[in-house]
């Protein structure tokens, strides 16, 4: 087979199979399934509400005041030692928690805005959801289970394959 | 189904699918399958001292590739293959089932073409032959390496990390094809149904490739798609039966020679060729090559 027959074929392989996989990835850009890091404005979530007004929902919705407000979360590990401030609030079909801002050790503080706690469903007393985690600069979405021991604490727990592990978040009033 | 195929996938998962395929399939089917193999030697009177000897060697090479491997993988793998993909890259690509398989195959025509170049240049051949200088075709000899085995591959998957695939999806592909190349080193299997080998590379396809028949040499390269020689015209089906090894036989079970000898026969074909650009010719040319002159 002649050279140049070789390289054509070889690159035609190459395009179809890179191609293929970059169309993919435009596809899920598009229909993006995450949820996106903002707060809808009050008019949007009104209109949310008023689409979902069944009984169910409403009793969710109270429940879900529960977990409304901000927390804090000690920790003490290689990467991090000191205490992170979280703010929840409601998103469309879910509450959602983000950071606020680090507190390390010395009590230095840095803010920061980022979705790491997707509570999809809560009783009340216990809920699941999805917690974000980032280990050696890779993004996991981790299942988790959430359960509230008073109305000013609540247990975070996960396992994932053989790693597994507890959060205490304590609400705080600032 | 498109949902299916575009779904978001964690590292984590991947990693796990990846640990059970590629490293724990070593206790769960290569193996077990060697030790068949043994069994099936002591049946056909064929467990002698040379395939033992043979055997041994080949786990002893496959050492001293693991050792090169690992201080390879510290100092290119991750760092040139990151440094490619963020510098010299498409947008990079999420991880879904589709640019899971697609890497797959990409990995495993870079495998073709990696293992074509070190058939058909000098300096590949001095490291490959090793792998090729078995007469026997079991398991173990698919972990017979050569001491530059572990970088020419790099070259050849560069290019997918620069296509925008993750540098780590791209080498767990890549070990993916190697292992599944491992499993097709055996005299167990006749032929698979005919679908199976006209798409897949195959234990029979693979011993044609390992063939010093001349017919056989330089053909089926594949490692997990035989369609890749069949499109490329290097295809060869297996009927004469096949004699294994190299043409110039190593006659040696010694493992520091058999690691070596490719190099060393390089060196000595260099020596030999008169004039600088015939020597690095050697280098480049296919083995067999030899200077007009002579
Ligand atoms: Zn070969």
């Amino acid at each position: 087979m002649k050279n140049s027959k070789l390289l054509f074929i070889s690159i035609l392989i190459i395009a179809v199979l890179a191609g293929t996989a970059h169309l993919f990835a435009g596809i899920e850009s598009t229909g993006d399934t995450e949820t996106p890091v903002f707060v809808p404005s009050p008019a949007i979530q009104e209109e949310e509400e008023q689409v979902q007004r069944q009984p169910e929902t409403q009793q969710q919705k109270t429940n879900w005041e529960l977990l409304e407000g901000k927390w804090e979360v000690m920790y003490k590990s290689d990467d991090f030692t000191g205490s992170i401030v979280y703010r929840i609030s409601k998103d469309k079909n879910s509450m959602n928690a983000y950071t606020v801002k680090y507190i390390d050790e010395n009590g230095d503080s840095l803010n920061s805005e980022k979705l790491v706690l997707i509570v999809k469903s809560f009783s009340g007393k216990s809920g699941k959801g999805t917690y974000k985690l980032e280990y050696e600069g890779k993004a996991y979405d981790i299942p988790c289970k959430v359960k509230m021991t008073d109305p000013n604490h609540f247990e975070l727990s996960y396992s994932y394959y053989d790693y597994s592990d507890k959060e205490t978040w304590t609400r705080i009033t600032e | 189904m498109i949902d299916f195929l575009i779904k978001k996938i964690d590292w984590i998962d991947v990693e796990y699918w990846f640990y059970l395929l590629n490293d724990l399939s070593f206790v769960y089917i290569i193996l077990p399958f060697f030790v068949v193999e043994l069994i099936r030697y002591g049946f056909i009177k064929k467990l002698n001292k040379d395939v033992i000897f043979d055997s041994i060697a080949n786990v002893i090479t496959f050492g001293a590739f693991v050792i090169i491997e690992y201080i390879l993988g510290i100092l290119a793998i991750t760092k040139v293959y990151f440094w490619m993909h963020y510098n010299f890259s498409l947008p990079h690509l999420p991880l879904n089932m589709v640019t899971i398989i697609c890497c797959v195959l990409l990995a495993d025509f870079a495998y073709y073409w990696d293992h074509r170049m070190m058939h058909r240049i000098g300096l590949g051949w001095a490291t490959h032959t090793v792998h090729h200088s078995s007469e026997h075709f079991n398991m173990s000899v698919a972990y017979r390496f050569g001491p530059m085995d572990a970088i020419f591959p790099i070259l050849f998957s560069l290019p997918i990390v620069m296509l925008g695939f993750d540098p780590i999806l791209v080498l767990l592909s890549e070990v993916f094809v190697q292992v599944f190349q491992t499993l097709l080193h055996t005299e167990i299997i006749g032929k698979f149904p005919k679908p199976i080998e006209y798409i897949f590379n195959t234990p029979s396809h693979h011993r044609v490739h390992h063939g010093s028949n001349r017919q056989y040499w330089d053909k089926n390269y594949a490692g997990i798609l035989i369609i890749w020689d069949r499109m490329l015209g290097t295809f060869e089906p297996e009927v004469e039966k096949v004699k294994y090894g190299i043409s110039e036989p190593l006659k040696s079970n010694n493992p520091i020679k058999v690691f070596l000898h490719g190099i060393s026969r390089l060196f000595r074909k260099i020596k030999s060729v008169k004039g600088i650009k015939n020597k690095m010719l050697v280098l480049v040319k296919p083995p067999d090559w030899e200077p007009k002159e002579y």
